[in-house]
């Protein structure tokens, strides 16, 4: 398969001590999942977020998945993603009962295999099925993993757009994989 | 529980003197890499131009195709765009991309980078000691504070290596690289991707 657009995965970047910086880093909001009226407790975060450093209201590109929450938390946003229609999201601040409400993007999901080089200096990709052209965003979904990958025309714009504090691993080799093996693209 | 719980983080004075250390310590990287770019540049010149011509050869099966197939017309407009995003990536790119008379309705692009690298060898050490000393001199310095300096660097990069590339892409062997594929008339541009440019040459 051939690829025309550079493609990076997003990563915390290395100096990262398990807290991912909003933009707006003055914030800082103790988040509960709600879910079918259970409430599932995430520890208080910051939230990796691409959006206008002047809009007030709630972000609406999530580009991280939340690995760092706890184990319940994550049950119920797999439960989340697992849906495919579900795109909304609340996040509901037990202490002051503000609701925020995250509009999850639906991008289209690639099964593969990702292989990230020592120092996360590059990655190859061994995916099943092609990334469409006109699409700057895609989850690659390995097992118990999801990893996002974006284009570097998106890439570009979301950095003057206040774009910070992530790690680029520039996807080195992008190939296509018939049942689920390794080898050279199509 | 060191990175939790209360700190001065809505302070103002936290914020000036945020803003003060990074203004500073920009400008000193500047002017210290100007001098260094510049002198690394006169001296190997011949070797640069060499480089950006094997990026250029590397579209030149996709040009040659393009061109004869009818698909793109001969070029007219040619971007060296520095990337941004090498500051969170680590790379050091321009992306060279090839344009005929309709501009950006060409749509037949490839993927032509230049490595730029060798002009800025000191780029990781500087960063480096320009985060430790943030550390030590602001309170409770968050990453997406420190990931500031690294686009501020590029930033000062991109400016610095633009006499660069007028430089570069005056030279013959440059010209006579791109010449085979350019219309009579053709524009060399250079500025941040998909971003205002500037005219640097006209062959």
């Amino acid at each position: 398969m051939g690829v025309r657009m550079k493609y990076y995965l997003l990563q915390k970047p290395e100096y990262f001590t398990g807290m991912i910086d909003i933009l707006d880093f003055h914030k800082y909001v103790d988040y509960r999942a709600v879910i079918e009226d259970r409430a599932y407790c995430l520890p208080a975060h910051y939230m990796l977020l691409a959006r206008r450093r002047e809009y007030a209201q709630p972000p609406d590109i999530l580009l991280e998945p939340l690995p760092l929450f706890g184990e319940k938390a994550w049950e119920a946003v797999r439960c989340f993603m697992a849906e495919p229609l579900a795109i909304h999201f609340i996040l509901m601040d037990e202490k002051t009962r503000e609701s925020i409400h995250y509009y999850y993007p639906s991008f289209r999901r690639i099964n593969g295999r990702v292989e990230v080089q020592e120092r996360g200096k590059g990655a190859a990709l061994f995916l099943e099925g092609g990334i469409p052209e006109d699409i700057p965003v895609v989850y690659v979904q390995e097992e118990g993993k999801i990893w996002t990958l974006a284009a570097l025309d998106l890439l570009e714009s979301l950095m003057r757009n206040g774009l910070c504090d992530i790690k680029l691993v520039p996807a080195e080799k992008i190939c296509g994989i018939r049942d689920g093996k390794g080898g050279t693209g199509a | 529980m060191a990175e939790t719980g209360y700190s001065f983080l809505e302070s103002k004075k936290r914020t000036e003197m945020y803003i003060e250390f990074l203004t500073d310590a920009l400008y000193e990287y500047a002017i210290r890499t100007k001098e260094r770019t510049t002198a690394l540049f006169e001296a190997g010149r011949e070797k640069y131009e060499e480089t950006l011509c094997s990026a250029i050869a590397s579209a030149g099966v996709f040009l040659h195709s393009r061109i004869s197939s009818g698909k793109k017309g001969k070029l007219r407009y040619i971007h060296f765009s520095y990337l941004l995003s090498g500051a969170l990536s680590g790379e050091m790119l321009v992306k060279l991309d090839f344009y005929d008379e309709r501009y950006y309705r060409d749509v037949e692009e490839t993927d032509c980078f230049w490595n730029c690298r060798e002009l800025f060898p000191d780029y990781e050490k500087e960063c480096r000691q320009m985060e430790e000393k943030m550390r030590r001199r602001i309170l409770r310095v968050q990453s997406g504070e420190l990931s500031q300096i690294k686009i501020g660097l590029t930033a000062w990069n991109y400016l610095l290596l633009k006499p660069v590339m007028a430089e570069l892409v005056r030279s013959r062997r440059v010209e006579e690289q791109l010449r085979p594929f350019c219309e009579e008339r053709a524009f060399l541009f250079y500025g941040p991707y998909l971003d205002e440019s500037e005219v640097i040459h006209k062959m």
